[in-house]
């Protein structure tokens, strides 16, 4: 690795494994956005109740995954539903990434009283489990795309904080930190410039991962019908809403499954091969 | 046509008149008859009818396994679960038992007869019954059952549920009679309800806590009581009855997951379900290790408006939902037909009180004219809260009502809590989707759910004229005469839009096909007296 390649070109020389993680994250973020002219069918409206996959639908077209019970087209639903997951599980691993840094470097950096304070708080969050955590703050807070943000947030900041206190307690005591402290730099100059840029690796790796378990926990907070309020298409909902029924019609719950294992299986390679990338450079 | 020699209720004669002239049908017939104290089968051969057919079940070494969850229990009147009086059931009794039929029939009372007022109801209890301590049953222990419940420090629903009732006179050790402070028709009904089973007169004195001390006038003996696990029953010896088929019951607790409980089935490691939901329907369908069985219930949900909340104390909002909510869609969807479209007024067309009112239509452009003149032109934003008490079924109707009420440009949102989050809030949200269970007659529910004063009132429905209207209906024998009342109670919760009422839901069970003679029942009362397993 020399030092002037380029992001663009590091990702081009990624392990095969890594470039399929960014080849299914790239398709689900494309689905996403172009869900309007990709979905068949809108996935709201009732058509016909359970059809299986490959039935022709009454108005012309096909049902390629089939309808869910109450005669919704899947695919279209599955769809739509990657709106929400990708799009809160990014917006949520970035707000608690913005929380999480920001106490973490202030906790590494300031020590005493405040590292004192930060870390206490961050062990009494992480001393319940995480899943009973994100319900109490949805069932507190009522299931709505904001709770659900402020729950994952809630939820992962004070993991994200101990990783970056950790490096920044490591960065702060090097040379070149000792050398801004003496030129009179202020501390947010000094965190910004030189703890957060040196830090920034590992934690690229983490966020890659972060996303995937973001993902993983929307997925089960519409399972456990605490996601997003219906009749958002919300794949974790659908695998819930299909699972009574899935010996007798299994295409309900396979392809929202299928859905889920796609992204956070993408983002596992892709966050793998950053990290071999980064040992390499 | 009186089972007990004594003279008959002046309506008895009225009643088969009505029978005879076809005015009113055979289950009307029984069950006003047992209303007024005669007998089946004096009933039924009055009317030239074939009673029922006893059944001839084998007494068998069978045993039965019955997936059920064993809760904790101490005194059944306390019971808030159906699933324990399922357990009790077995051992203790009740003075009537209404059927799967949904008919009331003796059981340790052989024989009532209400006054002309339905005020005073004389009651006669079977002779010859027995706890299982040897004790014989009489009006003693009834007595110390119904001051029980009606104390006014009882902890039981039973106090509420009886709310009429002012007191129990003893007449004879086999006889006795309750005062009422008003008619009301559904008395004998009551007197099933799953809190009423009747205890030892001792039973306060023995520690009130039935599985240390099961002492029962029932066919069957608690042998075996594990929270959470099992609870085991064996045939009782000397019962006053015919002698139960089965030599013994097993409960077993297997969580609350319905897939767990048909892979049992399927196994052959249980016989019998307590329920499977509509979700489950198509997979026991295609097991051939089970037998699905479907049983017609006045089970229903309900989404109720309240009138003296915003916007819904604007009668045109409330009428323009109920206007714009497609009903016969709910159940096809929601319920996949399994049910009978509901009339928005919480009357099932196959209870005996039920009054057929003119086809209620849906009209989605009437339901935006009334929206509009209420001011909301360019539609309105509503929120339902519902808590899957009873199964996803309750969200998916709440789904396809979101659907048929964006037609009237009424943008509904759902707030799905969890179910035991739900019940803090069922009667307090202004617009909630509550689930009500079977009741074996019509004004039972209207008396519990929409009277003014009743503490259930979750619409907070206040109309005098549907309360007098209500005690009427409730006064009433002669099924014609208050079937013209139920029209004027349904008539009125119709045109006052108190909800969406969609259907009336089926309930469904499964059991391994080696079962024989046993039947679900609407309200989830379960006798097992009169099961038997065939050879394998």
């Amino acid at each position: 690795m020399t030092p002037a390649m380029t992001p663009a070109r590091r990702l081009m020389v990624l392990k095969p494994s890594a470039m399929i993680g960014l080849f299914l994250v790239a398709g689900w973020l494309l689905v996403a956005a172009l869900a309007p002219w990709l979905a068949p069918f809108d996935p709201l409206t009732s058509l016909t109740p359970l059809a299986s996959p490959g039935t022709h639908a009454p108005g012309g077209g096909i049902f390629w995954l089939g309808t869910d019970l109450l005669g919704r087209d899947i695919l279209s639903r599955v769809i739509y539903g990657a709106r929400p997951v990708v799009g809160l599980s990014v917006l949520a691993t970035s707000t608690a990434y913005l929380v999480g840094v920001s106490a973490g470097l202030a906790a590494g950096y300031f020590r005493g009283a405040t590292d004192a304070i930060l870390s206490f708080l961050a062990s009494v969050v992480l001393s319940f489990p995480v899943l009973v955590l994100y319900i109490v703050v949805i069932v507190a807070l009522g299931a709505s795309y904001a709770n659900v943000v402020l729950a994952v947030t809630f939820g992962s900041a004070p993991a994200i904080f101990r990783i970056v206190r950790a490096i920044a307690l490591d960065i702060a005591g090097r040379d070149y930190v000792a050398a801004s402290q003496a030129q009179g730099e202020r501390a947010h100059r000094i965190l910004i410039q030189d703890i957060l840029p040196n830090a920034a690796p590992p934690l690229l790796v983490d966020f890659c991962l972060r996303i995937g378990y973001s993902a993983i926990t929307i997925g089960a907070l519409g399972f456990l019908g605490l996601g997003l309020p219906p009749p958002t298409p919300d794949w974790g909902g659908m695998v819930a809403e299909g699972r009574a029924m899935a010996l007798a019609f299994p295409h309900l719950v396979i392809f929202p499954c299928l859905a889920i294992s796609s992204l956070v299986v993408g983002l596992s390679l892709l966050a793998d091969g950053l990290n071999a990338e980064g040992r390499r450079g | 046509m009186n089972g007990d020699g004594g003279s008959p209720h002046p309506a008895a004669r009225e009643l088969l008149g009505q029978f005879r002239r076809g005015e009113i049908g055979r289950r009307d017939f029984l069950r006003a008859a047992s209303w007024l104290g005669v007998s089946g089968a004096s009933a039924a051969a009055a009317a030239g009818l074939s009673a029922c057919a006893p059944v001839h079940a084998p007494v068998s070494q069978d045993t039965v396994r019955f997936v059920c969850a064993v809760q904790q229990m101490t005194d059944p009147a306390l019971t808030t679960w159906i699933e324990a009086s399922n357990l009790f059931r077995n051992c203790l009794e009740f003075l009537v038992e209404v059927d799967a039929d949904n008919i009331c029939r003796p059981f340790l009372a052989q024989s009532w007869r209400p006054s002309e007022d339905l005020k005073t109801w004389d009651f006669e209890l079977r002779p010859g019954v027995r706890w299982s301590n040897g004790d014989a049953f009489t009006t003693e222990d009834v007595a110390f059952n119904i001051n029980r419940w009606i104390a006014p420090k009882s902890k039981s629903v039973n106090r509420t549920a009886f709310a009429a009732l002012t007191g129990i006179e003893v007449t004879g050790p086999l006889t006795f009679r309750l005062h009422l402070n008003r008619p009301v028709c559904s008395l004998p009904e009551q007197l099933y309800a799953f809190t009423c089973p009747m205890l030892h007169r001792d039973f306060e004195r023995m520690g009130a806590d039935w599985p240390k001390t099961p002492v029962g006038t029932g066919p069957f003996t608690l042998t075996d009581f594990q929270v959470g696990r099992q609870a085991s029953f064996r045939r009782r010896e000397g019962y006053w009855g015919p002698p139960p088929t089965l030599r013994q019951i097993d409960y077993i607790d297997l969580g609350t997951d319905i897939s767990t409980h048909v892979a049992a089935l399927a196994a052959g490691q249980v016989d019998i379900l307590y329920r499977v939901s509509v979700a489950e329907l198509d997979l026991v369908r295609r097991l051939p290790q089970a037998r699905l069985i479907r049983q017609q219930a006045a089970q229903t949900v309900v989404m109720r408006m309240q009138h003296d909340q915003k916007p819904f104390d604007d009668l045109r909002v409330r009428r323009a939902v109920q206007l714009a909510a497609d009903n016969a869609q709910m159940l096809r969807l929601a319920y996949r037909g399994y049910g009978v479209v509901g009339e928005n007024h919480h009357v099932a067309p196959f209870q005996p009180d039920y009054a057929a009112l003119p086809a209620f239509k849906r009209d989605v452009t009437q339901a935006r004219h009334l929206l509009a003149e209420a001011g909301h032109a360019n539609g309105i934003e509503l929120k339902l809260t519902l808590g899957n008490t009873q199964g996803r079924f309750e969200q998916d109707t709440a789904q396809v009502l979101q659907q048929n009420l964006a037609e009237a440009g009424i943008r509904l949102k759902l707030n799905v809590l969890p179910a035991s989050e739900f019940w803090s809030v069922w009667d307090k949200t202004p617009f909630g989707l509550t689930y009500w269970s079977h009741r074996p007659l019509g004004v039972m529910a209207l008396d519990l759910a929409y009277r003014s004063t009743s503490s259930w009132n979750e619409s907070h429905f206040n109309d005098p004229q549907f309360d007098a209207g209500l005690d009427v209906a409730m006064g009433l024998i002669d099924p014609v005469v208050r079937s013209k009342a139920m029209a004027g109670l349904e008539q009125i919760l119709q045109d006052q839009a108190v909800m969406v009422q969609p259907y009336w839901a089926e309930k469904f069970t499964a059991v391994s096909p080696r079962v024989r003679n046993y039947r679900a029942h609407p309200s989830d009362y379960f006798r097992m007296d009169k099961v038997w397993l065939a050879d394998a």
